[in-house]
Formats: structure tokens, sequence, C-alpha cells
């Protein structure tokens, strides 16, 4: 079996859950005997870090400024005006023609016009793959959300909103084979892809490589006193979660208690207007940090009293959560957060809270107590969230497939 | 109280001041002076070292030393008959000039333009730093002058009428407070300056299970930032959030103050400790009967009025500058106003309009060096005071004035009716034509003027520093540990 895996990013060196996801996967696969390959298809100059077999293509939408609100959709856009580059079409076709490949996964949804444009043009005798909908999250849905709080015209949050679901309407409906990430994912992707068989593979986590004596040099960095952790990509719903959840002022915070801020949410928090309302208090309480490297976070994870996952918003499920549940410190989240982990709810040293007072009360609490200790059982139920586990689903049906049709292969009138 | 459980007052403002004494130095210090008397050797002092996140003990001697600084022996018959609470003390010494304040008045340029010069983002932090600075340089330069003039470095004279004290106080010398379970820590300072001392007392709290009693004159920076240089707002916001951590008790000196701050602490979700409300000492430190100067001795040939604070946009002066244009205009023959204060911040169009309308020139003068004698001089003298402010945490000029025998009219905002209640009259701080025409009233009918003094004569009633101390002591005893809640384990 052979399976070009597609995505509107790269997974060298990957940081956003996107990326986490699509590159474990593509590990899991390269374990399991899977043929795959992996294309990024993003603007030039987007990442730092790719593969030289990414397509870089150009970032400009023909001249087309967009909107302050529209920056969230830009991926969407930008997706759509690809489609019809020629220069976008001739790439990606060579690809596909390089090899024989018996699917193309979709990993992000705004790859999927780019992609139905080059199956579109594959001649009739050529072998065409098929689709595999790897769904992230419900995206319409995310969109809608993030644009509403942009306080995007109602008109723009509806025609975008319509449109990407189009889009999962019709990856859902054409695709083979279709994996979402929670249970709510999986009847979504059923629903509009009137199907039965969207099979349910979780988000999931590894434990760090960064060896301990590393993580020495962050200790001095860090807070001494316990301190609590939120590390989180710069997707605005994060940010919005943190105003939602802390409130605009970290005085509920002791002068002694910190929280450190990680990762590209740190530069959209302190842009926030409830933070920056209060700014001096809450950056009397937090140590922000913006992105760090793999040695840095190992750090967090080793010395945190508490990981806080404040997430009201976006769709999908978190992968930080699994990543905060793995380390066995305390988990404080609202229910958002835990979607797709729900299983894990009522484990020690998991707290979640819906109402943002008690949320601040129990965080306090969390900080001026002990760090959590898992015994040995718990810490085996914890590593069933490791991608190899979490995964596996996806493995199952797929080398299942392989064994009741050892030469499946689509043709070109397939799709 | 159990006796081993001591009382922690904070002198570090005190020991750090280099200039003559303000309000809260005052207030700190007057304090302490009574509750060395009343809590005999169950009182130590403490200081804060910020270098070094710690406080330190201070010998009782030293405070003693500080607290003389300036003062003198009282002349009882005279201080009594005048102003029976308050602690007498001489006219307050000159600010230095010569080489170091020229110094100074260069350093303070070249760090006000480089400040101006740094992104917003890092001002407040390096402002403090300045300060902090500032105050060390201060403090040094003093000790060297005076190590200088002695000779050789001489330990300080214990006050003869203290002695007990003093005896009871530490060995000489320098050495980390030992604060223990129980203890009660008392600070009136100037705690926003201090880098790291809120914290720092948070921790002996929670670590050492301190009792703390904090102390606020007003929330204003942070309710009107725009009154201030920038900077104060995110300086003291923090502080008072910290200050809802640290302290068992807050002592406000005004129940406006007592409101604000807790409406605050609501507002950020920072803990809301219980509060009460203290009278800071109205009585005027009694002083050398010395003459004035020429220029204000002067002003006795003829009806002037009166008007005492800091010459900064929230003192509202400019109100009185414009119903004094409105009366003039009218024809109305107003005595002149003398405004005695130091410049502060955001007046510099207003100081224009003053030095430059000639329709108040000769009629409004300004005075911003005077002594405590002047200043006395002043009020003895004076028909009346004006007091326009538009937000206060107390309101001091007025209980001054009242302390004088001497009417204000006053504006109406925030803590300022607490001060006198109905004794005395107030007009909304932004109503020129209602300051004009109190102003005529009461400068134009002397009965009215007359049974305004009469009225604070009979009702008025001072409060010494003796009776704040006291209130004090209450407030120690509320915080304190029953006996039968102690235990010898951890906190």
């Amino acid at each position: 079996m052979k399976i070009l895996q597609l995505a509107t990013f790269p997974i060298v060196e990957p940081r956003h859950g996107g990326q986490l996801r699509t590159r474990h996967i593509y590990d899991e696969y390269r374990k399991a005997g899977i043929d795959v390959d992996f294309v990024g298809i993003f603007p030039q100059g987007a990442y730092s870090q790719h593969a030289s077999s990414d397509l870089q293509l150009p970032g400009d939408l023909a001249g087309r400024v967009l909107r302050e609100y529209e920056h969230p959709v830009y991926d969407y856009i930008w997706g759509t005006h690809i489609a019809s580059l020629p220069v976008a079409r001739d790439a990606l076709l060579a690809r596909i023609r390089q090899a024989t490949y018996d699917f193309i996964q979709i990993d992000h949804i705004c790859a999927w016009p780019l992609a139905r444009e080059c199956l579109s043009i594959l001649r009739p005798g050529e072998a065409k793959p098929r689709i595999i909908y790897s769904a992230h999250n419900i995206e319409h849905e995310m969109r809608r959300q993030v644009l509403r709080e942009l306080r995007a015209p109602s008109a723009a949050i509806e025609q975008y909103g319509d449109a990407v679901l189009a889009l999962e309407r019709e990856v859902a409906t054409r695709a083979t084979h279709a994996f979402a990430v929670s249970t709510v994912d999986r009847n979504f992707i059923n629903s509009v892809g009137r199907r039965n068989d969207c099979v349910q593979a979780k988000n999931g986590t590894a434990y760090s490589t960064v060896p301990e004596i590393a993580t020495e040099d962050w200790r001095p960095v860090l807070p001494r006193d316990p301190f609590a952790v939120f590390i989180s990509s710069g997707h605005l719903p994060n940010a919005v979660g943190f105003s939602a959840a802390l409130g605009d002022s970290l005085a509920f915070l002791p002068p002694d208690r910190k929280l450190v801020i990680a990762g590209g949410v740190t530069p959209v928090i302190e842009r926030t207007e409830p933070y920056r309302r209060w700014a001096a208090i809450n950056n009397s309480r937090t140590l922000r940090l913006g992105v760090v490297d793999d040695i840095g976070i190992a750090a967090m994870r080793r010395f945190a009293h508490v990981f806080v996952l404040p997430i009201t918003a976006g769709g999908g499920s978190n992968i930080k959560t699994a990543e905060a549940l793995l380390t066995g410190a305390h988990v404080l989240a609202t229910p958002t957060a835990f979607r797709g982990f729900e299983e894990y709810i009522d484990e020690p040293a998991v707290h979640v809270e819906a109402d943002p007072d008690r949320f601040r009360k129990k965080l306090v609490a969390l900080l001026e107590g002990e760090r959590a200790q898992l015994t040995e059982a718990e810490q085996a139920v914890r590593k069933r969230l490791l991608w190899e586990s979490t995964l596996s689903p996806m493995i199952s049906k797929l080398l299942s497939l392989e064994e009741s049709s050892p030469n499946a292969q689509g043709t070109a009138g397939l799709v | 109280m159990r006796k081993e459980q001591l009382v922690w007052f904070d002198f570090t403002t005190s020991l750090q001041w280099t200039r003559p004494a303000v309000g809260i130095v005052r207030a700190e210090q007057e304090i302490c002076r009574w509750l060395l008397r009343k809590l005999e050797n169950r009182l130590r002092l403490c200081v804060f070292d910020a270098s070094t996140g710690q406080f330190q003990e201070l010998d009782v001697r030293e405070a003693w030393r500080v607290l003389e600084q300036g003062w003198r022996a009282p002349d009882a018959a005279t201080a009594q008959a005048t102003y029976p609470a308050a602690a007498p003390v001489s006219p307050a010494p000159s600010p230095p000039v010569g080489r170091a304040r020229r110094i100074e008045k260069f350093l303070r340029k070249i760090a006000r333009a480089a400040l101006a010069r740094m992104p917003s983002a890092y001002q407040p932090r390096t402002r403090s730093y300045l300060v902090a600075a500032h105050r060390i340089l201060a403090y040094a330069y003093k000790e060297f002058v005076a190590v200088r003039a002695a000779g050789t470095p001489s330990p300080p004279q214990v006050n003869a009428a203290t002695p007990d004290q003093a005896s009871a106080g530490p060995a000489m010398g320098s050495r980390p407070a030992s604060f223990r379970r129980g203890d009660v820590y008392i600070t009136l300072g100037l705690d926003w300056d201090y880098g790291g001392k809120m914290e720092a007392l948070y921790r002996e709290k929670t670590v050492n299970g301190l009792r703390i009693l904090n102390f606020a004159y007003d929330i204003i920076p942070v309710k009107f930032p725009h009154y201030f240089p920038s900077g104060k707002f995110d300086l003291f916001s923090v502080y008072f959030a910290n200050m809802g951590w640290t302290a068992d008790r807050i002592m406000c000196i005004s129940e406006c103050t007592a409101r604000d701050l807790d409406a605050f602490l609501k507002r950020v979700g920072a803990p809301r400790p219980p509060m009460s409300v203290v009278r800071l000492g109205d009585a005027l430190p009694a002083t050398e009967a010395s003459e004035p100067c020429a220029e204000i001795a002067a002003l006795r040939a003829a009806p002037f009025l009166l008007t005492v604070s800091t010459i900064e946009i929230r003192k509202n002066h400019e109100s009185l500058y414009k119903a004094y244009v409105e009366l003039i205009e009218s024809g109305f023959d107003v005595p002149m106003l003398v405004v005695v204060g130091m410049l502060g911040w955001h007046v510099d169009d207003f100081m224009h309009s003053l030095g430059n309308d000639p329709r108040v020139a000769g009629k409004i003068v300004v005075l911003n060096h005077v002594t405590d004698s002047e200043l006395a001089f002043l009020y003895r003298n004076c028909l009346f005071t004006l007091y326009p402010s538009l937000y206060e945490g107390w309101g001091l000029p007025v209980a001054e004035s009242l302390s004088y025998g001497k009417f204000c009219l006053a504006s109406n905002a925030a803590s300022i009716p607490e001060i006198a209640g109905d004794i005395i009259d107030y007009v909304e701080p932004w109503d020129v034509p209602q300051w004009a025409a109190k102003i005529r009233l009461y400068c134009s009918d002397a009965d009215a003027l007359g049974r305004r003094e009469e009225t604070i004569a009979d009702r008025y009633e001072h409060t010494s520093w003796e009776s704040t101390a006291e209130q004090m002591i209450a407030a120690i005893q509320s915080i304190s540990i029953p006996p039968d809640e102690d235990s010898s384990g951890p906190p």
C-alpha cells in the first residue's frame, strides 16, 4: 500500500497540533510497513523548517488584499486560489505521477482543492489514487467561532463557514476511508459524508526524547516556587480560552505563584485587550516565554506543578491535553479541553472546571498543594495516550483493507 | 496579645528619607514614636533590604536618632497650649544646595531624557530602578556627609525620655529580622517603591506565620491614572493587588479609601482582607517662633486667601484661577490668593496661564519653598483657606486649616467631607461659578465667616497622633493570634 499525505504545512520539526498529528501518522504508517510519502503545500517563507520534497508556492493572492478578519481563513482562500494556478497543479501532479499511490490522504481540508484539481486532470488509464480523509477538526465550526471573535460581518461568517463546510462535505463524501479525532467529529463526518464507517483515532502524545540532564539548564529560568504552565500555539481560540477561563486579571494568583505561558500563544495573549487591561498585574503573575525549543518544553513538563488547559473554543481535540496527562502533573482544564479524552476526566490529578471562578480557585489550591504523584498503575493508564496506541485504529483499518484486497487500486473513473 | 508575640514596625521609609518629611513620612514617624512609648519592649523595628529581599532588624537607638533629627525636646507649655498632641519640631532643614544638588539635578535631567527615549513598555520598570538607585545614592551621600562632619562615626544618642525602649532594643548593628509565628508586622511607608518587598512579605506570612497590618492612603493612581505620570498605574495596581494577599488587615485613612480599595481588590480578583479606618493626627508640628521671610511677612499687610497642596492637575487649582478671573472681571475686589506647594505634574499650561494672564497679575502668588514655620504663619494670618481637589484619600490641608481655627471652603469630592462633616462649606470641584460665589460670600460677609469659625472652634475635634497610635494598637490586637489558637507547629 502506498499513500501520499497532503497538508498545508511541513512536518519537519512539528510544533502545532496539526503538524504533530500528521507527523505521527506518517511515522506510525512507516512503522506498520505502509509506504508513505508526505508533501506539505504552503506559501513561500511560511515555515523555516521543511523538507526538500515540500511544495512552496507563491503566498500572494494575485493582488487580493486580505481584510483584517480574513486572516483566520487565509489558508482556505489561499488553498482555493492555488488550485487554479498551473504552477501548483503541475508541481503536485508531478509528485502524484512519480509513484503509483493507492491513496492520497488529506490531512488538512485546505489541501483538498488543489488535490481535487490534480485528480481531475489525470487521464483515463492513469492510476488514480483514492482518498483518505484524515480530519483533525470540524473546520467550518472553528472558522465560524474565530470569525465571530474577530467581529467579522455576519455575511462573511456565513460565507466562509459554508464554503469550508462544503469542502468538508465533499471530502467526507468522496473519501474511501475517513478518520476523526473524537466521537463528535466522527459523527459529523458520518453525517455530512452520508456514511457510517468513519473511524475514531484520538490524538496522542509521545515521551520526550530530551534527556533529563539537558533540562537542568532551564531550572533557573523557571520559577522557583510551584508554577503552572500553559503551552499552546498562536491559534486564536487558545488566547480566547485563556481570557475566558482565567479572566482579565491574574491577581487571583498569590504573589509567589506564577503561570508560565509558552508557545506561539504568548504574543497573542499579550496583545489581547483583556490581558492589556491589567498588564502590570498579569505580567507580575506570569513568565511569558514565547516559542521555546524541545528542551524548554521538556523542562516545563518535568518541573511544572500544574498544566492549565483553558480551552473554550475551537473544534477537534487538544493534543496539549494528551501531553499534559502524560506528565503525571496536575491537569486543570475546561470541559472543552477534554474533548476526545473524556475517559481520563475521572483519573487522579485531573481537574475539570467549567465555571471560570471555580477554575481560578482550583488553580490557586493546586499551586498551594502538593505535586501530584501517580502510582505505577495510574501511569500505565496514561500510556494509552501514546500515539502508537491512539493511532492504532487507523493502522488496523488500513492493514485489514490490504489483507482483504491486496491489489486494491483505483482508476480515474472512480474519482 | 501574648507577651512573646512581638510587633515589628517597618522603618524603611524613614531610614532612607533624605528630605523634609512629607505626609506619609510624618505619619510613619509620629506613629512609630507613639508605638515605641506604648508598646515598650514588645516593639521591634525592621527595614527591608531590596538588594537581598530580606528584612533586617534595626536598632531602636538608630530609629530614635532618625526620629530626633530635626526635632528637639518639647517645649511642653508652648506645645500644649497650641497643639496638644503634636510632637514639636524644629523648622525643617533647608534642602542642601551646592555641588551635590547641582549634580543631582543634572543626573535627573539625563535620566528623564533617557526614559523619554525608551520604549514605553520598559519605562515603568526602569523608572522604579532609577528611583531605588536615587534613594540609595541619597542615603549614601547623607551618611558620607554625616561621617565627614563628625570625623568618625558615632553611636546614636539614646533619647533621654525613652531609656527603657532604647535599652530594651537589640544590640547595635543590623541582623536578619527574626520574625516568629504570630508576630505582628506594621508598615506605613512607601512600600511600592521597594521592588520585591510585598512578595517578601507574603513569603514571611506564608512561611513564618507573620501577621501583617498594611496601610492604605489612597488608590488614586489606579482609579485616576491620568492625574499621574505614566507608569504609576502599573506600579500601584500591582502593589495593591499584592496588598490583598499580604494583609491580615488593612488600615485605611478614610472610608473613601477603604471603599475604593475594596472595590479595586474585588475587580481584579485579589483577596479582600478586613479593613478599618484610622484617623490620622492633624496636630501640626509646633515650630520655633521664627520670623518668616520678608516676602511672606509682607502678606500680612492685607487680607489673603490660602490654598496648600502640591500644584498638580488633581489638586484642581485651575478652578480657583477661573473663579478668580470671574470675580475680577465682575469688578469684585477679591483678596490675594496665596498658593503654597511644590510644582507637580500635568500643570505646564496652567502655570503658563497663571504667569501670563494680566487679569490675575498681583492677585495670585505661588510660593513653593515654604518652611513649616512660614506655613504656620500663613495659616494664622489668612482670611480662610480653599481646597478644590478633584480627589483625595484624606485631605490633610483641610484638617490643618481647621486645627488653626480657619474656615476652609473645600471640594466635596471623595474623602474630603469625612474630615469635618457639616462644619465647613463645600463646592463641587469643577463648579467655577459656585467657587466664585462662595469666595465672594466669605470675603464680603464677615458675619458668615465668623459664624463658621465659631462652629469650628466649638465642634472640630483635633486628632492627636497618640490617638492614631491607639487605633493602630487596637488593629494590632485584632489580628493577633489568641493564645489558645497558637501552637508551636509550623503555620
